[in-house]
């Protein structure tokens, strides 16, 4: 019989390592649990106490300063979450109130010295709430943060310095963010999307200067989403020729989203774009412009060989005018068995349940 | 003779090398998890999830639901997912053949109209018999096809949709109202994400209304609460250790998201496969890092899927025997990428990790058993030594399925009763001592009957959740 | 809570954010109103029938059972569907507040909201 080497008391002693471990685990659980609900009840007193101050201030006109008498430094962290909350949902006298709260006060120096710290997770926090306050004494200092090699504390400070409107930034933005290779577009433009709707035309320039094609297609989105119609639109109609399809995609959606008729002459050109992607933006963006003079365009758009292409022209014909709709109809009846026929009669079966 | 005792002997060391090794890379995993969710949660912190409403840059979603004999719980289930949190998503309820009420159900209480539809197959599904929509609700659409399994109703659905991302869920997953916000995520965050999986959570014990979880709890069950750590150990803190290695290999069925051009591109799910939600998440891998070497599949940690986990040991077995064919099916579909360095730490390391401790592990497991309790009556093995070896093995067992309840203490707190978190710690010792040996055993079966054909899917018994009675029998999905 | 039956005219208001909830029933309660709050879908049809209230104040998202869905029952009940109904939702959800108004509902509110704005469209509905 072959022995076993190691004695047992090697064994023995990795029995006690473990159960050391298991009990060390277990202490380390309750530990945590007890810390968590110390921590609400914190909360919950605190909120308990100070709630109704805060509602009678909102009620009155109180200076912020006095109400702040009664909170003392420790719990300026617990108040800023409790004030979140009503700032997120609150617009008009009340939300006012709140950020002279926070601007006008004390608290404000608070988040300045969080914003300093050289722990990341303080910074951020004081980050977040300058914006959420929209301090615009903060501005310089988040500038100087938002030049960090931490992608996280980037797009903190950008964030914040879009929703306090500090447009002067916005070219420092662009250099920052850069940097990050990592970065996506859609965080990218979440940052410009924060801005009010009067970045669009710094915005439109950096259409002009060299921008990366990867980029062009994000900042016609925003200007998009911004619903924003330029002065003058012809640096975007010529760009409608451009040879990278995404910036077509999005100029063409953009275009619908603004209705702008002068456009629908270029686009004509994109229904006969060999990319069924391009051609189905631009039977969207003339249904939205509602150009007259294209309608039978989208018509003939109907016996694409693309599947999509066929679709969204028959929806377009569908919601286009009276006129597209009867032909729509008399596609479904005259030509039964054909694909077209039954495109035809699929939307117009969808489009009268959508609007019983 | 001498040979065979020679053989005993170092089969036994083999038992406690595989055991040692993999709780400790089960442990490993367990604390790289925790440092991704350490960063998880306080990025998170200051995120408005409900931003994308005001800021209007949101991908649409289309959630799809295969439905086959769910007459008792789709009408309740489908009402709770009509009140999810998005700006924009479709649901499609695929009924899959169903032999029951299901789809009559589903007219009759949304008032659906059946429309012809033209449709253009761009993942080959077999043909959809009917489409309805509902004036009522504009979010809804049914198809109605024949029988022919979870993975050809996707694919059906995928062809309908038009959204960009596609979600899939179980019939029976409760999913929390903001679960949309927090999957559709990391598909804004990372452009490379293909794919994203939900981590499903344990609903036995919670009290559920109307498809909301309005307090969770833990079940009375033991063989639940074993599920309960299981899960936490294995699924919760085990698979997020992969994400870090982008190394994912498996999403849960109950919750997943896909980005709609990936899964076209790779073909939809497979028809006839056993593990569906595992083959397709290795063939995404497989066939798109191939052209995008930064390709991405990952999870969202947060807990916004719950489950019905079996109660029942007969139901348990089937479900166990069932995941292990699954996963052996997937691994056998796509076995050119064991060892292959072209798919750098997924092929060199992690598909060796699956095939080693995941398909051949419970074979190693039992006989390893079985060999060590005939060398003990042998006489080979000195009895005090057996007793020490076993108490490492399981105490180490322990060190985990503890460390496993620790990191959801640091992390998500979802047992707020301070009593079931006891419980959970009680749990954690015990599951040591049975639980994971049975569900050892039941894999082995699975393993064998898988190796000699038997590849079949069982009964599923299930609880349902509003019923006052215990039992809604349904049978699993047929694959043909 | 309430053992003898208030004078003052009912609100009943359906809102799950319980920081939010407080503010505005505070508010509501120094204009005099007498505040019911719920705090998910689940009896919000059923308190409504019980209590009778002048006014309802409803949020779109609640648990278990959301605003429109609420919203539908109430219209459909000859007891209660003249109660105005004043529904509270996040901005961007203009396809939900269209629908909401078509089934009846008396005004609409998008977060974020000003409470004097509320109190004044409150007026307004019950003029």
């Amino acid at each position: 019989m072959i022995e076993f080497p190691g004695n047992i008391g090697v064994v023995l002693s990795i029995v006690f390592t473990l159960l050391t471990a298991i009990y060390l685990l277990v202490l380390f659980i309750l530990m945590l649990r007890f810390f968590k609900q110390t921590k609400e009840q914190i909360q919950k007193n605190f909120i308990r106490r100070w709630e109704e101050r805060i509602f009678v201030y909102l009620a009155t006109e109180e200076q912020p300063v006095k109400v702040l008498i009664h909170f003392n430094r420790y719990s300026y962290k617990y108040l800023l979450l409790f004030l979140r909350n009503y700032i997120l949902a609150l617009k008009g006298k009340d939300k006012d109130k709140l950020l002279h709260l926070i601007n006008d006060t004390e608290l404000y120096d608070y988040l300045i010295t969080q914003l300093n710290s050289a722990i990341k997770r303080k910074l951020i926090f004081g980050a977040y709430f300058l914006g959420l306050a929209q301090s615009k004494k903060a501005i310089g200092e988040l500038r100087k943060k938002m030049k960090s090699r931490n992608e996280f504390v980037f797009v903190s400070c950008a964030i914040s310095l879009a929703k306090i409107d500090a447009e002067e930034t916005l070219d420092d933005i662009f250099a920052e963010a850069h940097k990050f290779e990592r970065l996506s577009l859609h965080t990218f433009q979440s940052i410009l999307l924060e801005f009010n709707d009067s970045i669009c035309v710094p915005l439109l320039k950096r259409l002009n200067i060299k921008t990366s094609d990867e980029l062009k297609p994000m900042i016609i989105s925003t200007l998009r989403y911004f619903k924003y119609f330029p002065p003058s639109p012809d640096t975007l109609l010529k760009m409608l020729n451009d040879e990278n399809d995404k910036i077509v995609i999005e100029l063409l959606k953009y275009f619908g989203e603004i209705e702008y008729i002068d456009a629908s002459d270029k686009i004509k050109i994109h229904l006969q774009n060999p990319n069924p992607e391009i051609k189905v933006e631009a039977i969207k963006a003339i249904k939205k412009i509602g150009d007259t003079n294209l309608e039978r365009n989208i018509w003939d758009l109907l016996y694409d060989d693309n599947h999509n292409v066929k679709v969204t022209a028959a929806e377009a014909m569908y919601d286009f005018s009276d006129q597209s709709r009867e032909k729509l109809e008399s596609i479904e009846y005259s030509s039964p068995d054909t694909l077209e026929s039954s495109i035809a009669k699929m939307i117009i079966e969808e489009r009268a349940i959508q609007f019983y | 003779m001498n040979t065979l005792i020679d053989f005993i002997i170092y089969y036994n060391y083999m038992i406690l090398y595989y055991f040692v090794v993999i709780v400790t890379i089960y442990i490993i995993l367990n604390i790289l998890s925790f440092a991704t969710l350490y960063k998880y949660t306080r990025k998170v912190k200051y995120v408005e999830l409900k931003d994308v409403f005001r800021l209007h840059n949101y991908k649409a979603i289309t959630v799809i639901v295969p439905a086959y004999n769910e007459e008792n719980c789709i009408v309740e289930s489908v009402k709770s997912l009509l009140q999810l949190e998005y700006p924009d998503y479709q649901l499609i309820v695929v009924n899959d053949g169903s032999s029951d009420e299901t789809l009559n159900e589903l007219i009759k209480n949304f008032q659906l109209k059946n429309v012809s539809f033209s449709p253009y197959y761009e993942i080959n599904s077999n043909p959809i018999k009917d489409v309805y929509l509902s004036p009522t609700f504009p979010k809804l659409l049914v198809i109605d096809k024949d029988n022919h399994g979870k993975a050809d109703s996707i694919n059906a659905a995928i062809n309908i949709s038009k959204n960009p991302l596609i979600t899939v869920i179980d019939a029976d997953s409760i999913l929390e109202r903001d679960c949309l916000l927090k999957i559709a995520r990391p598909f804004t965050e990372n452009e490379n994400i293909v794919a994203v999986g939900g981590i499903v959570r344990i609903a036995n014990g919670c009290k559920v209304n109307h498809g909301y979880i309005e307090e969770v709890g833990l079940s009375k069950s033991w063989l639940a609460r074993f599920q309960v750590v299981e899960y936490l150990r294995a699924f919760l803190f085990g698979r997020i250790g992969f994400d870090v290695l982008n190394s994912i290999l498996i999403t849960s069925g109950a919750f997943s998201c896909f980005r709609r051009d990936a899964l076209i591109s790779v073909g939809g799910f497979l028809s006839g496969s056993i593990g569906e939600d595992m083959e397709i998440i290795v063939r995404m891998h497989k066939e798109l890092r191939k052209k995008n070497p930064k390709v991405r599949i990952t999870f969202i940690p947060d807990p916004v899927c719950w489950t019905e986990a079996p109660e029942t040991l007969k139901t348990l077995e089937s479900q166990r025997s069932r995941w292990q064919k699954g996963t052996m099916d997937s691994i056998r579909l796509h076995k050119d990428m064991f060892l292959n360095p072209k798919y750098k730490w997924l092929g060199m390391i992690v598909f060796p990790y699956y095939v080693i401790f995941e398909v051949f592990g419970p074979f190693i497991e039992i006989t390893g058993y079985m060999v060590f309790v005939i060398s003990l009556l042998l006489g080979i093995v000195p009895l005090n030594f057996a007793i020490a070896f076993f108490t490492v093995a399981f105490l180490y067992g322990v060190v985990l399925s503890t460390l496993a309840v620790c990191l959801e203490e640091l992390t998500f707190k979802r047992y707020a009763n301070a009593k079931h978190l006891i419980i959970l710690m009680i749990t954690a010792l015990l599951e040591n001592f049975g639980y994971r040996q049975m569900t050892a055993y039941w894999r082995f079966k699975g393993f064998i009957e898988y190796l000699f054909g038997r590849r079949n899917w069982g009964k599923m018994e299930k609880k349902g959740f509003n019923n006052k009675e215990t039992k809604v029998i349904r049978t699993g999905y047929e694959t043909k | 809570m309430e053992n003898i039956e208030s004078e003052k005219p009912k609100i009943v208001y359906a809102e799950d954010d319980e920081g939010i909830a407080r503010l505005v029933e505070f508010k509501l309660i120094n204009k005099g109103f007498d505040v019911i709050l719920l705090k998910s879908g689940n009896n919000v049809v059923e308190t409504i029938i019980d209590k009778r209230p002048i006014l309802i104040l409803l949020d779109l998202m609640l648990p278990i059972k959301d605003g429109i869905t609420i919203l539908k029952e109430l219209k459909m009940n000859e007891e209660v569907k003249n109660i105005p109904v004043i529904m509270l939702s996040v901005q961007g959800e203009e396809k939900i507040v269209v629908q909401a108004l078509n089934l009846g509902a008396a005004d609409y509110m998008q977060k974020p909201f000003s409470t004097t704005e509320l109190a004044s469209r409150i007026d307004k509905a019950l003029a």
